[in-house]
């Protein structure tokens, strides 16, 4: 199921990564087809996390990302709500420039317009649909 | 002969196609979503005498290479190094459009800049000082309303005093200061309707009802009242009572030998339908025309030429009468109807509605224009996936087109095929499809691998659909379609008629046998009607029709439901393949082309063997 890079968080020592880097070059007979992670930070093997699994972490335990005081992501809001935004989080850089070239730079306050099917936010004349993965990413501080 | 080049840029919806036509006065497709550009226009205006060819490119938000379309764009620029940019801007938008101004300002272009659809900026509570940006940056800014023609004498104009902008350093905190002191901006008091309806069709619970109004007003106009009410009157009213008759007593006249045409009974019943099996009836009226059949033992050139104008594989009475009385009536209808929702701007928040789903099949939310666009036409359609990201994306969603979605054309004519069937089977039919499509959506998207592109779109503003340009679109549309549909129709049944000629109709009959009457369970000569179907799907479709509803249906319910399957899942055309093949390559195409004649015929079968398994 690798969709797309997705990030995997070392559960040892906390590391952030993409998948993309993990592939074992120890020259071990099980090759590409060992379905261990190996963080690149500690070095720690663990299996990724499969997606049911994931799916019923985040039911049990809603993610609960510590913030500076006053900030907040997209998915934090609640519709019609304004906010300030501040940075893109994440480590996927042309997600951060196709945002920046719709008008989502530093100080540009926007408005959630709703929240399902997909995020819509109005900034200033520019209305721009995203989905919940990059709503996530987007980080701005309430007013 | 650079120097006398404009070329028109801007981000994508901000009206450069309508200012391209306006400027030079020739006809562009227009609508209002982003992507409908997606080939460069070229077009002359004349000014103090000179020429200038204008070129018109597709949308883009920034000058790199990123996106299919966008390489389009720079490739343009590239190519004509000292050609002045007409750089047009969504006043709205201001922030973005100085986005590309400071790219450009980068590579030393000379620009003008147009403020573009200034009446919605006033609207909206926005004031632009474009006196003041022109001072600061250097270039003329010219405010305009391209639909409304207003500022276009004045871009042609400023043409001369185009300059480079002066616009450097770090873009943001330029691009703040410029913003800072010429733009000024007061939030009017409440929404507008537009609004409030944009709004509306991206919720959840509302979009999805506008959803299903959406798609029961297409259904009603274009399955009900196009390919029922109009075909009736042009194929059984006019066609079969006028035209067709009329040609025959022409070319027996003009060649005489002896032979006598049978008569048959036309029935035509004029009626605002509400259902597809009832309706309000306004007139009916029963005549004995006569039918291209006849029976004669006479040889010769005459009789030749007489067939292959109204025999039963005639150009008048088959070609000319599928073609102009069954395909073109349901394609106006389709074409007006989709200009109208093009226009209001109402197919991108579609996208944010199906998004999820389509993330099942590897797709995001933006695949759902081509598709949409696809029951439009599928050749059309091919084209427009250039505007998904990556090479995945865009052969999975050709495949599909190829594949599962029919034509304006192919679809009514389907629609009036489901007439003949059981409302239950009708939705098999219809779930079987969305079931394919899904399946080999994502078993494709899975073979291919590799990720999917992030789903972020910008959803244009809801604007009233203009009439003239719904209007002009449509014929624009239309006069595309008949000259590529209707030519295909005449050698198909050229072949046809060459085929029967030959006594080889009967031999293919024969050798696919094994495959329309063993495998499908249809009658020997519907082999015809997939032969046909080859060069345009519709084709086969109305063949089939034909003998399911003809005068004595040679199919019962059961072999219709099978038909359809097989025809539907065909290649839609083969002016699709040649695009397939322009847009992906000839290998990829022919792979296309291969799995999807297969694809068909084995569902069709199954479904077929099922059924009778099943015993119904």
């Amino acid at each position: 199921m690798s969709e797309k890079p997705a990030t995997l968080k070392c559960p040892l020592c906390g590391f952030e990564f993409e998948k993309a880097n993990t592939v074992c070059t120890h020259g071990c007979p099980l090759g590409r087809f060992c379905k261990l992670i190996r963080c690149p930070s500690c070095q720690y093997e663990f299996p990724e996390p499969s997606r049911p699994l994931t799916w019923l972490a985040k039911l049990l335990h809603p993610a609960q990302r510590p913030r500076v005081a006053g900030e907040a992501d997209l998915t934090q809001l609640e519709a019609g709500e304004s906010a300030e935004f501040l940075r893109v989080d994440g480590a996927n850089e042309s997600r951060r420039h196709t945002l920046s070239l719709y008008g989502l730079v530093p100080g540009t306050p926007l408005t959630l317009q709703q929240k399902h099917p997909a995020y819509v936010v109005r900034i200033g004349e520019t209305e721009l649909a995203l989905e919940a993965d990059i709503a996530r990413e987007i980080l701005v501080r309430r007013r | 002969m650079n120097a006398r080049t404009l070329i028109l840029v801007g981000n994508p919806n901000v009206g450069k196609s309508v200012l391209f036509s306006k400027l030079t006065g020739k006809f562009v497709v227009i609508s209002n979503y982003p992507g409908t550009t997606v080939e460069i226009t070229r077009g002359e205006m004349q000014l103090d005498g000179e020429k200038f060819t204008v070129i018109d490119s597709p949308g883009v938000n920034e000058l790199a290479p990123r996106t299919e379309d966008a390489r389009v764009t720079c490739d343009v620029l590239r190519d004509h190094p000292e050609a002045t940019v007409i750089q047009v801007a969504d006043a709205k938008n201001l922030r973005r459009a100085l986005l590309v101004t400071h790219q450009l300002a980068r590579q030393q272009r000379r620009v003008v800049l147009v403020l573009n659809m200034m009446d919605e900026l006033d609207a909206c509570g926005g004031k632009i000082d474009a006196r003041r940006l022109s001072e600061l940056l250097g270039i003329p800014v010219v405010p305009t309303i391209a639909t409304a023609n207003t500022g276009i004498h004045l871009v042609q104009k400023s043409v001369p005093a185009a300059a480079v902008p002066r616009l450097d350093g770090e873009p943001l905190p330029a691009i703040n200061e410029l913003l800072g002191q010429t733009y000024r901006h007061v939030r009017p008091r409440g929404a507008t309707f537009a609004q409030q309806l944009g709004w509306w069709a991206t919720h959840p619970v509302k979009g999805l009802a506008l959803l299903a109004l959406a798609l029961y007003v297409t259904f009603w106009f274009v399955g009900l009242f196009g390919a029922g009410t109009l075909v009736d009157l042009l194929e059984t009213g006019f066609f079969g009572r006028y035209v067709s008759p009329w040609a025959i007593r022409a070319v027996d006249a003009v060649l005489p030998f002896p032979h006598q045409h049978e008569l048959e009974i036309s029935d035509l019943k004029l009626e605002i339908p509400v259902t597809p099996a009832h309706g309000i009836e306004l007139w009916s009226s029963q005549r004995a025309v006569l039918s291209p059949h006849y029976t004669s033992a006479a040889t010769g050139w005459r009789r030749l030429v007489h067939d292959f104008l109204v025999g039963p594989y005639g150009l008048i009475t088959m070609a000319l009468s599928y073609g102009f009385a069954i395909v073109l009536p349901i394609v106006t209808t389709f074409f007006l109807l989709f200009g109208v929702l093009e226009d209001s701007g109402y197919l991108p928040r579609l996208a944010v509605m199906v998004n999820r789903i389509f993330r099942a099949m590897g797709l995001n939310g933006k695949a759902v224009l081509p598709m949409v666009l696809g029951l439009g036409c599928d050749t059309m359609a091919t084209m427009t996936t250039r505007i998904l990201e990556t090479r995945k994306e865009r052969l999975v969603t050709t495949l599909l087109l190829a594949l599962a979605v029919p034509c304006s054309a192919q679809l009514g004519v389907l629609l009036a095929m489901m007439t003949r069937i059981s409302a239950g089977a009708a939705l098999f039919w219809f779930l079987l499809m969305v079931g394919v499509m899904f399946l080999i959506g994502w078993l494709a998207s899975k073979l291919y691998g590799g990720a999917t592109s992030d789903f972020i779109l910008e959803l244009p503003p809801m604007r009233r659909p203009l009439f003239g340009n719904v209007l002009v679109k449509t014929l624009a549309r239309l006069e595309w379609y008949v000259k590529e549909v209707i030519p295909l129709f005449v050698l198909g049944t050229a072949a046809l008629f060459v085929l029967d000629r030959l006594q080889w109709l009967a031999k293919i009959a024969r050798l696919g046998e094994p495959l329309v009457r063993g495998w499908l369970g249809l009658p020997a000569q519907t082999a015809e009607a997939f032969l046909v179907g080859f060069l345009r799907r519709d084709f086969g479709a109305v063949y089939l029709l034909d003998a399911a509803t003809g005068p004595n249906p040679s199919l019962n319910a059961h072999q219709v439901l099978v038909a359809m399957v097989t025809i539907t899942l065909f290649m839609p055309c083969i002016a699709t393949l040649f695009m397939i093949s322009r847009e992906l390559g000839r290998k990829t195409a022919a792979w296309i082309a291969v799995f999807v004649f297969g694809f068909a015929f084995l569902v069709g079968g199954l479904v077929n063997h099922t059924i009778h398994w099943l015993g119904f």
